[in-house]
């Protein structure tokens, strides 16, 4: 291959591919934070036997877990606007949409975890004159953290591969600033490798991390 | 006026029936428990025992009828789950599968509901939890998780754990049925003390000695309803309803079972049998007889004996008066799990037995030769003595 290697490129626009950088992240983070607080409410809506509850949940999760993300977010970003007049920008957008997505999914997975506890667990609980709220928090959730944690980080490092699907709407992440920079350098071989490398330089010590946390449970 | 203020129930049950799906399981159950009482609740399987308790544990919902709790608080239909969280501290439950919390230490499964529900300040619940571990027997484990506990200590630790929380009844679920029955001593041993106390108690049980032993009224609960209720010596020895005397003669029946193999095939078939059949890592007892030819009866069926013996982690302690070269390599094989006690000869017995579970097995190695085999819990306990005093008797080799 004869090609000449350039990467002054990178060195030239860092600040912007450190902004996109920082952006990923940024949209990473309020995205698990979400779609995890929402995929517990969901998981245990599901679990409820008030069936306004219960039935609603269902169907959230199965339509959210359901539709592809890509689509979600396109259908958020230029349909919802004209159904309802109401605009939100890119940004919150892409939040909202990698939110319910991780919610769908992450729901099942508390759910999962969740169900695992044998109902005798609770009902000593109950018995001893614990609250519903207390039974949760002091006795079936930490039981089910070990079932729960290694599914769910596995979901959470999909979810930061899903942030650059947010490109499409225009959301300035790394991919997105990244192609921005090649139409001004034309250099996409470099662009696309230094981008390559940092969602990798992301995603492995996390994984790293996520794996020891699973072992101490 | 006239009041009955003496005859104040602790808790009045009206007319509680229940259904599932359609199927009545409760059918206008109605009875009181007075302070100090001991009430025992037996009957066939899928009576409505269990239901019960967890009717009055306001666990379960019913259809129809109330529960008087301290003659003011009634639980019916209506009654939200907010309003049953705080008549709960009230009736304590032990339950079949102890379900202890097994990510807290004994001791926190104790101090839990006192800090939570009783609002005891931290110092103060460990006092009062190490109080009641002292009761049980289990001061030493405070510290330990429920998993390193026998059955019978986890059944106690939730005895304790309800009992910390100092509720005016207790409702035991066939607290025993999930024990051996050595382990089950020490729990029933600690009910004993309780009812000496004078602790309210709800007992529902199979354990028909037990029942009887403790309980100042017996219920007899059959498809749901109540069919009798009355002292312990009415309810055993001169019931009046037809169904209590079949069911209570059906048990009696129940406990024996006598069966005869003979011939060298059924003899064989037999051990290889009771080897898939006992629970795996438990202990069979032999004790060896006058001529025992038991090796030579088993034939070539014996190298899948062994081989089972290995598979199922089962130990086989051996009192014997001689052990040959051919015994010595099958300890060899086996190792631990063939333990030898070898007795004076003036020991012997004239008869060969095994013990293994809830079976006697007596065997003669005539020809052809032949097996009693004889279920009886009695039987079980009066030749298990007889093993150990023989057992300790011997050199172990």
């Amino acid at each position: 291959m004869n090609y000449t290697w350039n990467f002054n490129v990178i060195t030239e626009y860092k600040v912007a591919i450190l902004k996109g950088t920082m952006l990923t992240l940024e949209l990473t983070l309020f995205s698990l934070i979400f779609g995890t607080i929402l995929g517990l409410i969901l998981a245990l809506a599901k679990l409820s036997k008030n069936k306004f509850l219960k039935y609603p949940a269902i169907i959230f999760i199965e339509v959210f877990t359901g539709l592809p993300l890509l689509v979600l977010l396109v259908w958020l970003y230029y349909a919802l606007p004209i159904f309802t007049g109401i605009r939100i920008s890119a940004l919150p957008t892409a939040i909202i949409g990698l939110s319910l997505n991780l919610a769908g999914f992450s729901a099942e997975i508390f759910r999962a975890g969740i169900q695992s506890v044998p109902k005798g667990q609770t009902e000593a609980s109950l018995t001893l004159g614990l609250t519903k709220f207390q039974t949760i928090k002091r006795i079936i959730m930490p039981q089910a953290t070990k079932l729960i944690i290694p599914p769910l980080s596995g979901r959470y490092v999909e979810t930061i591969k899903l942030t650059s699907l947010a490109s499409v709407i225009a959301v300035d992440e790394l991919l997105h600033s990244g192609q921005n920079l090649i139409s001004v350098s034309f250099r996409p071989l470099e662009v696309y490798t230094t981008i390559a490398v940092i969602y990798l330089i992301i995603i492995i010590p996390l994984t790293l991390i996520l794996r020891k946390f699973e072992r101490k449970y | 006026m006239k009041e009955n203020i003496d005859f104040m129930a602790l808790i009045k049950v009206e007319n509680l029936s229940k259904k599932f799906d359609s199927k009545p399981v409760l059918k206008k159950v109605d009875f009181e428990i007075n302070q100090g009482e001991i009430i025992s609740v037996i009957g066939p399987s899928g009576g409505g025992k269990t239901t019960l308790l967890r009717c009055l544990a306001l666990l379960e919902p019913f259809s129809n009828g109330k529960i008087v709790i301290d003659a003011k608080f009634e639980v019916d239909q209506l009654t939200t789950e907010a309003e049953k969280n705080k008549l709960r501290e009230k009736i304590g439950v032990v339950f079949q599968e102890f379900n202890l919390w097994p990510h807290k230490t004994v001791l926190e499964n104790l101090t839990e509901a006192l800090i939570l529900v009783k609002k005891m300040a931290k110092d103060q619940a460990i006092k009062e939890a190490r109080k009641w571990l002292a009761k049980v027997d289990l001061l030493d484990k405070a510290n330990e998780y429920p998993d390193t506990l026998s059955g019978g200590q986890k059944q106690r630790v939730a005895i304790a754990r309800t009992l910390a929380m100092q509720p005016e009844i207790i409702l035991l679920d066939e607290i025993t049925a999930a024990l051996d029955p050595e382990l089950a001593a020490s729990v029933l041993k600690i009910i004993k003390r309780l009812a000496k106390e004078g602790t309210t108690m709800l007992v529902v049980t199979h354990h028909m000695r037990f029942a009887r032993e403790i309980s100042d009224r017996i219920i007899f609960l059959d498809k749901g309803e109540i069919v009798e209720q009355g002292s312990p010596e009415v309810i055993f020895e001169k019931p009046k309803k037809e169904r209590t005397k079949i069911f209570l003669s059906g048990l009696a029946e129940k406990k024996q079972e006598i069966n005869v193999y003979e011939g060298y095939q059924d003899f064989q078939a037999y051990h290889l049998g009771l080897l898939k059949r006992v629970k795996s890592g438990s202990t069979g007892y032999v004790v060896g007889a006058v001529g025992d030819r038991w090796f030579e009866c088993m034939e070539n069926t014996y190298p899948e004996y062994e081989k089972l013996l290995k598979q199922k982690k089962i130990t086989w302690k051996w009192v014997s008066y001689k052990v040959e070269d051919f015994e010595k390599e099958v300890q060899k094989r086996l190792g631990k799990q063939l333990q030898i006690s070898l007795i004076p000869k003036k020991y012997l017995t004239p008869s060969n037995f095994n013990i293994w579970e809830d079976t006697i097995i007596l065997q003669t190695f005539g020809q052809p030769p032949a097996i009693i085999e004889i279920k009886n819990e009695n039987l079980v306990s009066g030749y298990l003595n007889y093993f150990n005093l023989l057992w300790d008797l011997g050199e172990k080799i």
